[in-house]
């Protein structure tokens, strides 16, 4: 090799000065150790090093140097085959390289703020005036254009375009918020208790007469309704007449929703958008062929807000989950809680936790069933729930100026405040609109512009997040003064000044000073780290002050804001893009292969990956949780699918783990499993990207570019890890597959669902598949194939035979802290991290694992450091 | 079709079998009267197609104090009530009287109970079907299998029970016949057959 | 010069600022009108559709080159149009690589949309949507057969837009008249939105002046994007005044299944039809995402999975032999729809199943250019694909000689 230029060039440096060494650019180095394979000619791993100059203010430059760097300071280059560079001339060359790219990204800093300018999310926008007006459930996110993603996550100023497309919904969006929040009336809706029973919906009648449902009274088929066996019901008209399906009866439900059967609670439909009180009394059953017997178990039942369209007919209307309710063995549970419903949403059921069954096409139907059931014996919706009116979203407009009837001849040129009136459009629903008198109700002023000025000056630095200066709020003063003189009524002059204020750059976007975060701006990043939202009194008044940068105060608040129920939001936004929760629907897996997944599996994997990151928050505990655990977050569903015994119920909590249960982390969670497979097969290629991208931090590099496209055939091989081995063949693949596959093989002894497996499953060739713990009423088509080999060896050399084998070699690897550390950096700080940066976020990785490594205490170091505090 | 008359009163005697409607009406002659005074009246009564039907009927009628319920003769399907035509119709057409009636009727029973006009053809002219039917001990069914068959023409009066296991009808054996009747309620998904239970 | 080629967003962005040229000039008639051979201003449209999961080109591709070309089984679907469209072969956009990520430069020809800081450039439906859009009703429409996030188009800021996903709601924005209380709660409404946005970007002036450089361009966004709304509201009122076209038609029901995904294309083509018919738009999108058969599309050259590959590309060709079809037996003052539409055919991906991005399957159809040719550029050397794109800004009568990566029109194409 190039002994003799390495000599020189290792004299060189010797005869240097140390202080001149910085000054110098390393051609040296380059010439010695690397221009041999990076050059014109042979430009290897399209770098050609001859060529690139060091022009640091370009970012693509910038970039290339920075891999530079990074490659030879880890001693990934110059290959493991070649002679190694000397010690001091590699740290001379990563010396100079790292002080000029840190100058170099200072010298942008005038004009390029790290932290560039960015809008609020959609998901912030909706926290943001969910919380500005209290009201926690109105529906504004998915009406707004889809954000991009930059490094991982959607709160980046890359991933934050704007368009007159999002313009024009945020103007829409305001102005529903605004409909909703003003009070057009001296007094409240009135507050109802209305009584519903599943027996009350066209489906459940039709399935009642088919034999997918059966009437009980006192826990016993009623009398008056026989279940239909080899005898169907006649017409549900006449039933209905006779009033067969009184609200006396619980509704014992045996089929699962599918395309033609949701049921919902549909005698009510929401009117008034608000709080509502939901009562719900479950209970399971067993069934043999006409008789109540015992259950098996305590069963799931669904609850979810279902959001109709027009008159409340056809199907398919979209939803949303509210919670999964225990329906204890033959003993009814009362469930009780408080939830927002918008309008013309209705309260839909489901029997979750049991397997798809239909009896209308068997010989015998209900008569002919044994097996088990759901009952619901009825719910009642109370509200709407006001606890002061006007309610504080319109108290935040109008402040407590009286509402008063608008007489149109007492005001004179003035036009009335416009008013669509409510009413109940669903066919079915009985709940009607409060009785109208046909006056109209506005807020009331004797001194309109000094009212409007005091009413801007409360409003407008809550929602702008930060002081607002006289001159512009006298801009909007100024409009509602124009608004007055066109004729507009008090409130419709406002509300053109809140809906401009709601749609100015100072409500959409996160503004913060040039360099050093003031305290309104620190505020603002830990509201919205922590809470997805602005922030509240306390927290501006600690900003007002100037306290809150105070190392005390800011760890007391850090405290309160996770304790705080609003921190929920966090662990669900984080963890949707950090781990990718977002994608979890985003496949289906094959009905063949997996016909025991059901929407309460998914549904419970999600809740257990959020639960379990919680867990680690709550308790502090170190990064090794992330991929090998003695506790899991589990219900039954999801005991029963790992095969851990003893869980019941369809709540989450803490279970600890059997010795040697891969279960617990991360790495062994379904939703994570579920996530990087396709939904039929699973691949060690994204399992292990997905390993070292989102939890050590090490992305492989993408294909090549400019290499001529390579078309793998894999014809003729069987298991995937078969199929891989031929990518290895093939050595312009293997330098990253190396590294990409050891983790995906160990995940291979998980399947799509994350459940556990020691055989693939197939469709075709292969052994009977025994039944293990899958619902007895569930079809196995599926057989068992070849064997899982999980096996593999690490590019250090390690090898291991097994998951837990796998778990225990990383999980004391020190990424997997630092990864985490620049995760919730980059989250919080809305950048990635800064090649200047990165030595803060070693030592905020050291002073968390000098305090015992918790992730607690990992976010509050970060809070406290430079980082988080600059822009 | 039948002329309707202002209602008179009548005098009938009442049938004592369930199965067999003997029912010799001495009808004295029409008053034809048009103008109703106040006093009783008797009509014929739809959805009465079984026994405990009666109490549902005096639950209606509960519903509409404006009837005062004298009588019910459930083998003729009959009742007797008390009331002011032109004083709970103001301004109506007496020939108009059995329709408004039905309306109210119907209002306060889901629809299932009626009121049509008297019958005109003697008891001896008539003639009684009776069915066996197999389905399940439900009201509603039951309900369902009388309404295949009541408005059928020919059709005077009808009972339908799968309790008991049978539909009966008494029937105008010029206008109609039992197999027009098995007919209609096979059509409505009824099974014909079995044991009529006792 | 109404677009550039920059060396990197933030100089373009500066240039663009720098001419003092007016981003967007959709709405001013000072434009010069677009002429025919008569004289007369012929309306000329252009649509662009993109299937992002690739077409086999085993399939695709002619052999020969020119005029004689075999009829490949895919093009075998277009056969009652052969004479209205061009193939080409060698061609892709320069620079455009990272597999699916290319999906969203198949208009814009930005390059390495893969990379970190990646911003698209202006698409070419909206930059002749600029240009022609304001003889219409609607200057575009952006249109997907997908799931939420999918476009062809992208804005001057390189801001996405938001595509229409259902059918149904697009018959009903086209066809379906508002009463005359709700016309002029509309133009009130139009009203209030424009001085809202005056007021708001008036702040956004302000707010610009405490902002260092790097963020001045961010702002800038806003500011466009109130701009641009700005616009489209003053014509949006304009309209308003218009009674919209009556079509024979009814709305057609939207198909919620993923899958169906050749039905739902022809739903959007009968209603793309219906549209151009009535001139409501010159300019249309179109993006069909056919993810749900992603995985076959890596088929590893298993002849089973080929073979169901193949059944649904073909049924798509089929779909759009049918809208060529229907497009050229629809006629306009003596000449054919189709005559005077570009419908331009493709996919990002050469070979989605090893994700190379070069030898494109594109089409051109229509339009009014010499068709029914096999034009065959370098495979191994491909030709620029934007050149076509400037060829098409050209036939609808804009004035640019490049566009993107493309500096010339496209060699071999004529126009008639």
């Amino acid at each position: 090799m190039c002994r003799l230029p390495a000599a020189i060039g290792f004299l060189l440096l010797l005869t240097m000065p140390s202080a001149n060494a910085v000054a110098q650019e390393p051609t040296a180095f380059l010439s010695a150790h690397c221009v041999e394979c990076h050059n014109a000619e042979l430009h290897e791993g399209g770098l050609n090093l001859k060529a690139l100059k060091i022009e640091l203010s370009d970012a693509e430059n910038f970039a290339n140097w920075v891999k530079v760097h990074d490659r030879i300071a880890s001693g990934e280059m110059p290959p493991k085959a070649e002679p190694r560079p000397p010690v001091a001339a590699v740290n001379e060359a990563t010396a100079w390289l790292k002080s000029s790219l840190i100058a170099a990204e200072l010298a942008t800093r005038q004009a390029e703020p790290r932290t560039g300018l960015r809008r609020l999310t959609r998901t912030e926008y909706e926290n943001t005036i969910r919380d500005l007006f209290d009201m926690p459930g109105i529906a504004l996110r998915n009406d707004l254009p889809a954000d991009g993603s930059a490094h991982g996550f959607d709160n980046n100023s890359d991933a934050l375009d704007i368009s007159h497309v999002n313009l024009a919904k945020y103007i829409a969006a305001a102005e529903h918020t605004l409909n909703l929040a003003i009070a057009t009336q001296p007094r409240p809706p009135a507050s109802k208790v209305q009584r519903i029973s599943l027996a009350s919906q066209y489906i459940i009648r039709v399935v009642l007469h088919g034999g997918d449902c059966v009437l009980l009274k006192n826990k016993q088929p009623d009398p008056d309704f026989p279940p239909p066996g080899e005898q169907a019901h006649l017409g549900l008209g006449p039933h209905g007449q006779m009033d067969s399906y009184s609200n006396e009866c619980s509704v014992g439900v045996f089929r699962h929703e599918d395309e033609s059967f949701n049921p919902y609670f549909q005698e009510f439909a929401t009117i008034y958008p608000g709080r509502y009180r939901v009562r719900a009394s479950f209970w399971s059953f067993g069934w043999d062929k006409g008789k109540v017997v015992p259950a098996r178990g305590t069963e799931a039942a669904r609850l979810s807000a279902v959001q109709l369209t027009n008159d409340g007919r056809g199907g398919g209307h979209p939803s949303y989950v509210l919670g999964y309710f225990d329906a204890p063995p033959n003993k009814e549970q009362v469930h009780e809680f408080v939830t927002w419903l918008n309008a013309k949403e209705t309260l839909g059921f489901n029997a979750g936790s049991l397997a798809p069954v239909v009896n209308y096409s068997r010989k015998g139907r209900a008569m002919a069933f044994t097996g088990p059931g759901i009952a619901s014996d009825w719910l009642d919706v109370e509200g709407p729930l006001h606890e002061v009116w006007p309610p504080r979203s319109h108290q935040i407009l109008f402040g407590d100026l009286p509402l008063a009837e608008f007489k149109p001849d007492e005001s004179k040129g003035v036009k009335a405040p416009v008013r669509k009136q409510p009413r109940q459009e669903i066919l079915g629903a009985l709940n009607k609109v409060d009785p109208q008198t046909g006056a109209c109700w506005t807020v009331q002023t004797e001194q309109p512009l000094a009212d409007a000025d005091r009413l801007l000056q409360a409003f407008l630095p809550k929602a702008f997040r930060r002081p607002v200066a006289d001159e512009v709020r006298q801009t909007y003063v100024a409009r509602v003064a124009n608004r007055l003189e066109a004729g507009d009524c008090f409130e419709t002059a406002m509300r053109w000044a809140y809906q401009a204020a709601l749609c100015s750059p100072d409500f959409l976007y996160h503004v913060e000073p040039v360099d050093r975060l003031d305290d309104h701006a620190l505020a603002c990043r830990m509201s919205y780290f922590f809470w997805n939202s602005m922030p509240d009194d306390r927290l501006s008044e600690l900003a007002a002050s100037n306290t809150l940068h105070q190392p005390e105060p800011l760890k007391a608040e850090v405290e309160r804001m996770l304790r705080d129920p609003k921190a929920q939001r966090f662990v669900d936004d984080f963890l949707d893009q950090w781990l990718k929760l977002r994608l979890i629907a985003a496949n289906d897996p094959d009905r063949k292969l997996y016909p025991e997944f059901s929407g309460y599996l998914q549904d419970s994997m999600v809740a257990e990956t959020r639960a379990y990151f919680r867990e680690l928050l709550e308790k502090n505990l170190d990064a090794s949780f992330l991929v090998k655990s003695d506790f899991a977050m589990l219900n039954e569903k999801l005991a029963v699918h790992y095969g851990l015994p003893d869980v019941v119920g369809s709540q989450i909590r803490r279970v600890s783990l059997p010795p040697g249960s891969p279960r617990g982390g991360f790495l062994a969670q379904a939703a994570i499993l579920k996530i990087t497979a396709n939904g039929t097969t699973t691949s060690p290629v994204p399992r292990g990207a997905f390993v070292m991208d989102r939890l050590l931090g090490s992305p492989p590099e993408p294909p090549p570019a400019n290499v001529a496209a390579v078309e793998p055939d894999v014809r003729g091989a069987t298991t995937i890890r078969e199929q891989l081995a031929k990518h290895r063949d093939n050595t312009v693949c293997a330098s990253c597959h190396a590294k990409m596959d050891p983790p995906g093989f160990a995940l291979e002894a998980f399947d799509v669902i994350g459940g556990w497996r020691d055989r693939y499953r197939s469709i075709g060739d292969g052994d009977p598949a025994p039944r293990g713990q899958i619902d007895p009423f569930i079809f196995i088509g599926f057989k068992l194939g070849p064997r899982v080999d999980p096996a593999g060896t690490l590019p250090d050399g390690r090898s291991f035979s097994s998951i837990t084998d796998f778990q225990n070699l990383i999980a004391t690897d020190s990424r997997l802290l630092k990864n985490l550390a620049e995760r919730l950096s980059i989250y919080s700080t809305g950048r990635p991290v800064a090649f200047g940066d990165r030595d803060q976020v070693a030592a905020i990785v050291t002073k968390t694992q000098s305090q015992g490594g918790g992730i607690r205490t990992l976010i509050h170091e970060l809070v406290q450091s430079e980082l988080f505090n600059a822009r | 079709m039948k002329t309707i008359r202002p209602n008179v009163p009548r005098y009938g005697s009442p049938v004592t079998s369930l199965l067999l409607l003997c029912l010799c009406t001495i009808a004295s002659p029409a008053c034809a009267e048009d103008s109703p005074t106040p006093g009783q009246f008797k009509h014929q009564i739809t959805g009465l197609f079984m026994p405990e039907r009666e109490q549902d009927l005096r639950d209606a009628f509960k519903k509409l104090p404006q009837f005062k319920l004298v009588s019910i003769d459930y083998a003729n399907a009959e009742v007797v009530l008390d009331y002011e035509p032109a004083k709970v119709w103001p301004g109506e057409k007496p020939e108009k009287y059995v329709g408004r009636l039905n309306d109210d009727l119907r209002n306060v029973s889901r629809a299932s109970f009626g009121v049509k006009s008297l019958r005109t053809k003697p008891l001896d002219k008539l003639k009684l079907v009776e069915i066996p039917v197999v389905g399940l001990d439900c009201k509603g069914c039951s309900f369902a299998a009388y309404e295949m068959v009541f408005k059928l023409p020919g059709v005077e009066r009808a009972t339908a029970s799968f309790k008991s296991g049978k539909v009966t009808a008494l029937v105008d054996p010029e206008l109609t016949d039992s197999s027009k009747l098995e007919e209609a309620l096979k059509m409505g998904g009824v099974e014909i057959g079995g044991q009529p239970k006792p | 010069m109404l677009n550039s080629i920059s060396r990197g967003p933030l100089s373009r962005r500066t240039f663009l600022r720098g001419t003092g040229v007016a981003l967007a000039l959709p709405f001013l008639d000072a434009m010069s009108p677009l002429r025919g051979a008569e004289g007369q201003a012929v309306p000329r449209r252009m649509i662009g559709i993109e299937t992002n999961m690739g077409i086999l080109p085993q399939f695709f591709f002619p052999e020969k080159a020119g005029r004689d070309y075999e009829l490949t089984p895919y093009l075998q679907k277009l056969a009652a149009n052969r004479n209205d469209f061009t193939v080409f072969s060698g061609t892709s956009h320069p620079g455009v690589t990272g597999a699916h990520a290319a999906e969203k430069c198949f208009l814009t020809g930005t390059p390495h949309p893969e990379r970190g800081g990646f911003r698209n450039w202006v698409s070419l439906d909206q930059f002749a949507a600029e240009q022609v859009g304001s003889r219409t009703r609607y200057p575009s429409l952006v249109l997907a057969n997908t799931s939420e996030g999918a476009t062809l188009s992208y804005t001057r800021s390189g801001a996405p837009i938001p595509s229409e996903r259902s059918p149904n709601r697009l018959f009903q924005k086209l066809f379906v008249q508002g009463n005359p209380t709700e016309v002029a709660a509309n133009i009130e409404a139009l009203r209030q939105g424009r001085s809202l946005l005056d007021f708001v970007s008036d702040q956004s002036k302000r707010l610009n002046r405490s902002l260092s450089k790097g963020d001045q361009q961010r702002m800038d966004q806003y500011y466009t994007a109130v701009r641009d709304l700005e616009q489209r509201l003053e014509s949006a009122e304009a309209w308003e005044h218009k009674p919209k076209p009556v079509v024979a038609a009814t709305a057609p029901q939207d198909i919620d299944d993923a899958k169906a995904f050749v039905q739902r294309t022809r739903l959007f083509f009968d209603v793309m039809k219906l549209a151009l018919e009535t001139d409501s738009t010159r300019v249309v999108s179109f993006f069909i995402d056919t993810t749900v058969i992603h995985n076959i599309t890596h088929h590893g050259n298993r002849p089973e999975v080929l073979q169901e590959l193949r059944g649904h590309e073909e049924a798509q060709f089929a779909a759009l032999g049918e809208f060529l079809k229907i497009l050229g037996e629809t006629k306009e003052e003596g000449q054919s729809l189709l005559d005077r539409t570009m419908v331009l055919y493709g996919t990002c991906m050469g070979s989605a199943n090893s994700h190379s991005n070069v030898n494109l399957p594109v089409l051109l159809a229509g339009g009014g250019f010499k068709h029914g040719q096999h034009l065959a550029f370098d495979t191994q050397n491909n030709y620029p694909l934007t050149n076509l794109f400037v060829s098409m800004l050209q036939r609808l009568g804009i004035e640019t000689h490049e566009f993107s990566t493309g500096t010339a029109t496209l060699r071999g194409l004529e126009m008639v």
